[in-house]
């Protein structure tokens, strides 16, 4: 990075922030500060619902996940459709009915307290660690490869978002996301732009698409009916609406971004934009991996994305082994690249049997490729077992500082920085409104008065914010970035979505059943997580199916549910 | 006379999207699952063309 980047990030970066701060200098009373200003438009709602979902992890992490796998990643967000709409329909009317800060509030009444400060716990407890990892991932990625120092990058970013978020409160969220998501879209459009621009010459887009899906990289929706693999389109549809139901619908950091409208329509369209944006906007960033991996067909990739092994590498250059693995690696590129170059001029030339040929030599070779990476990486491992190739969350960032020039090189971190800032500023708002009003005002003053709470809630989002800088500062992943997350997820939203599901259908079970049955079946979810091998887009299916199955058979031990409910059901 | 201010009075209409279309939820809902579908035919049949 030169001066001419450092000036964009910083003058992107901050000047969103003070603004943020500034637009929100006034807001002094607790129901500004936790639901906004109450005009949001249903567009500003949707990009801050989109924001919030898509931290610096999805912008960093998901190109490299297309490069090395393909399009198969998409069907993670097959459920966000369907989610949608069955939030819109059932959820939204009632929050709103209740005019609720927290979605765990509507636990208290349909059910009760206990049922309520458990929901609430389940998610401080996921969001917490959640927080600590979305602030984590790109200091990381980004501290490596510039060689910043990492303590200092998660502390300063943290810092950073800690200051606006406790100062303007949710509006100061909804207000910076708007802009922050313009940076990203312009840093990623310039992005995908330069890419196109420098695959070879005499390469169309429509060439670059058919060497993808001859590689088997277009692969977006495979119909297979094993459960362990881990993208399918029927993991996808039941596991994914499971999952983005239990997100969008329970998960406060999102609940507390679409309740900010001022009526049920704002709320409703700005989650229905999501509907309908989340899939084609997934498909670009994936598409984006995908055309550099068509572009690194025809230029020298290094052996390892992942720079802290590609340092280690460069330390080993006594080993015969790892110097021949990295010969043989660059001559299958070589052979690779001159069979693809046959194969373009073949296919203009109107010769379809060379052609035919041609490609099936190149994909071979780009197989050998693909092998010899991974026994180098193999190799790696052995020798240092702290070295874990992680390609995919190095691929993009490698891409940016090999071939863009500067001044974009600025943007595109600006805009990684801005997607964490985005997502972890909606996270700490959350966790702020969720400890105020969901155990400070509940539990432990419930005479606590406006001002009281709001002063609370303020140190409550300091805090959460100290908590997550201090969870990035330990944290070791063994996942991908964007995989770890989804994980997290996975692990803990199927019970929380079975606890608003039996509130809003099943009117028998009550406040005691359901928390029994919520805390055997997360148990459940803990023990299974560590002994299978299944995708983990089925366990928010398997904790919210088996919490609800189990309510029912407490409930009928216990007795009907006697507390007058019609108010707070579907 | 003292003038009441519009949001007092205003009672947002949530029966419908205020889109010029689609105009009704189930409308928009029913766009919202066929674009989805459209997006699946439109992957399965980028995958089969692009082999």
């Amino acid at each position: 990075m030169n001066e001419l980047d450092i000036a964009v990030l910083i003058g992107s970066i901050f000047s969103i922030a003070l603004y943020g701060m500034w637009h929100t200098r006034n807001r002094k009373d607790l129901d500004s500060y936790m639901r906004g200003s109450d005009h949001s438009p249903w567009w500003v709602i949707g990009l801050s619902v989109m924001a919030t979902q898509a931290s610096a992890i999805t912008f960093l992490s998901t190109p490299g996940q297309g490069y090395l796998s393909g399009m198969s990643f998409l069907q993670v967000y097959f459920g966000v459709p369907i989610a949608l709409i069955l939030i819109s329909v059932f959820f939204l009317p009632i929050f709103h009915k209740l005019n609720v800060y927290t979605a765990y509030e509507f636990l208290e009444n349909r059910f009760d307290t206990k049922t309520r400060l458990l929901g609430a716990a389940l998610f401080l407890l996921q969001r917490g660690i959640g927080a600590g990892l979305t602030i984590y991932a790109p200091a990381i990625v980004l501290s490596t490869v510039f060689g910043w120092s990492l303590q200092w990058t998660i502390v300063s970013s943290g810092l950073l978002v800690i200051v606006y978020t406790v100062v303007g409160g949710t509006d100061a969220v909804t207000v910076t996301q708007k802009y922050q998501i313009g940076i990203i879209f312009l840093g990623m459009i310039t992005a995908f732009c330069m890419l196109i621009g420098k695959l070879p010459p005499g390469l169309s887009f429509g060439d670059a698409m058919h060497i993808a899906g001859g590689f088997q990289k277009l692969n977006a929706v495979n119909f297979s009916t094993s459960l362990n693999e881990r993208y399918t389109f029927f993991s996808g549809i039941l596991g994914g609406t499971f999952l983005m139901l239990s997100y969008f619908g329970t998960d406060q950091s999102q609940v507390q971004r679409y309740i900010a409208g001022h009526s049920l329509r704002e709320s409703r369209l700005g989650l229905l934009f999501n509907a309908v944006c989340k899939i084609p906007m997934q498909f670009c960033i994936l598409l984006l991996g995908v055309m550099m991996f068509v572009f690194y067909q025809f230029e020298q990739p290094p052996l390892f994305f992942d720079s802290v092994s590609n340092k280690y590498m460069n330390t080993q250059r006594s080993d015969q082994k790892l110097v021949a693995l990295e010969s043989g690696f660059k001559s299958a590129h070589e052979r690779g690249k001159h069979n693809l170059e046959t194969w373009m001029h073949a296919k203009h030339d109107g010769n379809q049997a060379q052609a035919a040929s041609a490609f099936i030599a190149a994909a071979a070779a780009q197989q050998e490729a693909e092998e010899i990476r991974l026994e180098a990486a193999k190799e790696l491992s052995a020798k240092n077992t702290d070295i874990k190739a992680n390609n995919a969350d190095y691929v993009f960032i490698t891409f940016i500082l090999r071939e863009l020039p500067h001044g974009v090189i600025g943007l595109l971190i600006a805009a990684f920085f801005a997607a964490a800032l985005s997502s972890k500023a909606a996270e700490l708002n959350a966790l702020g409104t969720s400890s105020t009003m969901d155990f400070y005002k509940r539990v432990v003053n419930r005479e606590a008065t406006d001002g009281e709470c709001l002063i609370a809630t303020k140190a409550f989002t300091g805090i959460w914010g100290i908590v997550a800088i201090i969870i990035a500062l330990f944290a070791q992943l063994s996942e991908n970035l964007i995989q770890a997350v989804n994980i997290l997820g996975s692990i803990f939203y199927g019970v929380m979505l079975a606890l608003f599901l039996v509130a809003f259908f099943i009117r028998r079970v009550g406040g005691t059943a359901i928390f029994w049955s919520a805390l055997v079946a997360q148990t459940l979810v803990f023990i299974l997580y560590n002994s299978l091998t299944i995708s983990y887009l089925w366990y928010p299916l398997i904790g919210c199916v088996s919490c609800i199955i189990l309510s029912l058979i407490l409930q009928a031990i216990l007795g009907s549910n006697q507390k007058p409910i019609e108010e707070y059901t579907a | 006379m003292k003038d009441i201010p519009v949001s007092e009075t205003a009672v947002p209409d949530d029966r419908l999207t205020g889109l010029p279309w689609p105009k009704t939820w189930n409308g928009a809902y029913i766009f919202v699952v066929c674009h989805f579908v459209f997006w699946i035919v439109l992957l399965v049949c980028l995958r089969e063309y692009c082999q």
